[in-house]
């Protein structure tokens, strides 16, 4: 059922997050759609587009091409582009249009592969998803096609789901990085920008931190094929950084996540790791509020999906303090406090420069606790 | 178009459609799309001030492909309608590719909508990147859309519009002293009109001035109403001249502009002799006639290096075909190939850059930003680019500060 937006921006798409994400590792990318879908991920979604572009091109796809189904004039670009950059891999993503006329995504890829020799995979987005998913389906097409091998207890730790997305410029993640420097464990793989062959050698590590939703589904996968055990925890204080070398040494043990009067907006993974901060540092619970897909291991009782503007409004109503990206406030009742975190998924690149990011978040929240008398 | 995979970069991007609606006043503008198809104007529309005027009707896949948007955007208007404050006088509707790929039916929707609101005009927009190269681009396509809801049957005054440029003109610009001297009144541009009904009123113009290809469509639509000429901004002075001329033909009255060419001479000399032999690459993006343009500058003695970014205007071919057999030292760079990637930041060292473009391509410090004949015509439009070009050489700017305060929307 369609959705209404009058206040909120749209969010980061399904193919930005695909072509960050594939691009980072080392692809040679096509957003497969008119030149418009390009902008997007080059003027929104990609911070570092003006000082240093990726491999993400887009193929022009002409009313004509997309009538007739004509795939050739796509790889004929692609085998053009590639003799330019020789790039490691290549990757097909995909956009409304394609998804409209029944474009097969992954066959284009395919064909493209045997003309070019390089390995190709094709990422079925289609512009309706959010970021996570694209970052999902990518990672999960890169495994299909580089088949991804178990050989553990190399005493190393991945990272899944760090994305500019959720972590602005990344800065939150040092902390990630001394919590398991601490645990006398070093990072696998990191991020895509470690490039293809960490995430090849994903299976050489012993366990996986998800950091975000964009990495939860394959970390269950990874779980569930390769018997590795994860956590989903981002590194905001004490709580999560505790939480993360205690998994690392193996401990294992079932959380109890408390409801309470503080809503937070936001990715699941990351709004649950703040609300076990906020539970640490002042014995108040917490509920999520999600655009951008639920999970079984994140979730509280309490927390919910949203689907558009007026689930917001409907549920910012019952709480007493709302966390989450500047432009919620705009729907949340005006004398509620309101702690800014900027999610660029949301905002782009709207308040990089506010510091309103996961550094000193917790600070903002116990100002707003401590102002508003919640208890 | 390039021929290749397309290299979007940072510095392209223009208005923006949702921009053009959003002058209709007193309407509000229902985007019927994807999600992803409303990220970069609904981010834009935030940053520029005028969210309020936006909303977004996102569908689901299987609304599309199962052929259910309809009953879905007779939903969402009143949804819309009920959540805003003031009821609007117009609702501009915009299909996204999607939507005019699947063949919408946009006369039945209109005539749906219509009779569910009978006090609101409505109005199908198109912002449909799909149909590059083979027709009326999104944009020309809007401008028509607008236009058409101007109320043709209004007596002929003598008035001019301005159509298919998106700014008004800047208060420094001769042309409304000039029609003044000639007894029409004007040049009336959409920004300009504080209600719905003074916006129709446009249509009982004597004259529509077209100085951009946007609005060419529209005021060929208008035009066994409204007369109008063609007169793309151009920056030299013999052009300029003759502009007038088809101007003063058309009005049926003219006047001495001695005045103004000698003024704008003196303008280009000073600013020759400050600027000096320091080279000078100009964006195609910062002019619609780009070519005339660099052929000005030429003539005017200016030391252009290079053109950056394509343009194939039929009306520009003749200044293109100038320079390059008067200056064939100047490169040509097609911005939009996938090989510029890797020329990002080095692709040559010009001193100035005439817009972004150029700037971003070369990193060149010293910008002139002029962006799509922003706001000039005339003998002002030179005027206002020797202003430019003087005032580059010493105030450095930060490139994308300057980029986010225009607010380029692809």
């Amino acid at each position: 059922m369609a959705r209404l937006f009058m206040k909120l921006p749209s969010f980061a798409t399904d193919y930005s997050g695909a072509a960050s994400f594939l691009s980072d590792i080392g692809g040679l990318v096509a957003v497969h759609g008119p030149t418009g879908c390009i902008g997007n991920y080059t003027g929104y979604d990609d911070p570092r587009w003006f000082s240093s572009p990726g491999m993400v091109f887009n193929s022009a796809l002409r009313e004509i091409d997309a009538v007739m189904g004509n795939d050739h004039a796509l790889i004929e670009n692609m085998r053009k582009a590639c003799e330019i950059y020789n790039p490691c891999f290549t990757a097909i993503v995909g956009t409304p249009i394609p998804d409209l006329i029944g474009c097969d995504i992954t066959g284009a890829a395919d064909d493209l592969e045997k003309v070019i020799g390089i390995p190709s995979v094709g990422v079925p987005t289609n512009g309706y998803g959010y970021y996570h998913n694209g970052i999902e389906k990518s990672m999960f097409a890169l495994e299909k096609k580089f088949s991804v091998l178990s050989c553990p207890n190399r005493g190393k730790i991945n990272i899944l789901g760090h994305s500019h997305y959720d972590y602005g410029d990344g800065s939150a993640m040092e902390i990630l990085a001394d919590a398991i420097a601490d645990s006398h464990r070093s990072i696998g793989f990191g991020s895509p920008a470690d490039g293809l062959a960490a995430f090849t050698d994903i299976g050489c590590a012993d366990a996986n931190i998800a950091v975000s939703s964009s990495g939860m589904k394959f970390a269950e996968y990874l779980e569930n094929s390769l018997n590795m055990p994860f956590i989903a925890s981002a590194p905001i204080g004490a709580a999560n950084t505790e939480l993360i070398k205690d998994f690392i040494k193996g401990n294992r043990y079932e959380e109890t996540r408390e409801s309470g009067n503080i809503l937070i907006i936001g990715d699941h993974v990351v709004s649950d790791s703040l609300r076990r901060e906020i539970f640490r540092e002042t014995g108040l619970g917490s509920d999520v509020a999600t655009f951008f897909g639920l999970h079984d291991k994140t979730a509280g009782k309490r927390d919910i999906v949203l689907r558009d503007e007026n689930d917001l409004i409907n549920i910012s109503k019952r709480y007493e303090i709302i966390v989450g990206d500047p432009l919620y406030s705009s729907l949340a009742p005006g004398n509620l406090p309101f702690v800014p975190f900027a999610h660029p998924a949301v905002s782009g690149k709207m308040f990089r420069e506010h510091g309103i990011g996961m550094i000193g978040l917790m600070e903002r929240v116990k100002e707003a606790i401590r102002r508003s008398g919640v208890s | 178009m390039t021929d290749g995979l397309y290299f979007c970069s940072a510095s392209f991007g223009g208005f923006g459609v949702a921009r053009v609606g959003a002058d209709v006043p007193e309407s509000h503008l229902l985007f019927l799309c994807p999600p992803s198809c409303g990220r970069h104007t609904s981010l834009s529309s935030i940053s520029l001030g005028y969210r309020g005027r936006v909303s977004y009707l996102f569908l689901e896949e299987y609304e599309i492909s199962a052929g259910m948007t309809e009953d879905a955007l007779y939903d969402g208007v009143e949804s819309v309608l009920e959540r805003l404050p003031i009821r609007p006088k117009a609702i501009l509707i915009y299909f996204c590719c999607s939507l005019y790929m699947s063949g919408a039916d946009e006369t039945g929707i209109l005539e749906e909508l219509r009779r569910r609101n009978e006090d609101i005009v409505f109005q199908i927009c198109r912002m449909n990147p799909i149909v590059a190269g083979s027709g009326p681009t999104p944009a020309q396509t809007i401008h028509s859309r607008i236009y058409g809801l101007v109320d043709l049957d209004g007596k002929e005054d003598r008035r001019v519009n301005l159509i298919g440029s998106d700014y008004p003109l800047d208060g420094g610009c001769e042309l409304p002293a000039v029609l003044k001297r000639c007894g029409w009144e004007g040049p009336d541009h959409i920004s300009q009109k504080n209600s719905f009904g003074s916006f129709r009123k446009m249509g009982s113009a004597g004259l529509n001035l077209v100085i951009h290809p946007d609005g060419r469509l529209a005021a060929e639509d208008m035009s066994p109403k409204i007369p109008f000429v063609f007169l793309p901004v151009s920056y030299d002075m013999d052009e300029i001249g003759d502009q007038y001329s088809k101007l003063f033909s058309a009005i049926g009255s003219e006047t001495d502009l001695s005045e103004y060419v000698a003024e704008t001479q003196k303008e280009i000399d000073r600013t020759k002799m400050a600027v000096g032999d320091r080279t000078v690459a100009v964006s195609t993006s910062s002019a619609c006639a780009p070519w005339g343009l660099v052929k000005a500058l030429i003539k005017y003695g200016f030391n252009v290096e290079s053109v950056f970014g394509e343009s194939s205007a039929p009306y520009d071919a003749e200044a293109k075909r100038w320079v390059l057999e008067n200056a064939p030292h100047i490169r040509e760079i097609d911005t939009e190939n996938a090989d510029m990637l890797k020329a990002v930041g080095i692709c040559g060292s010009p001193d100035i850059s005439v817009g972004f473009n150029a700037a971003y391509f070369t990193k060149t410090g010293a910008v002139a930003p002029l962006v799509c004949d922003e706001g000039v015509f005339g003998y002002y439009a030179v005027n206002k680019l020797m202003k430019m070009l003087a005032e580059s050489i010493d105030s450095e700017k930060d490139l994308e500060t300057a980029m986010d305060e225009y607010g380029l929307v692809l």
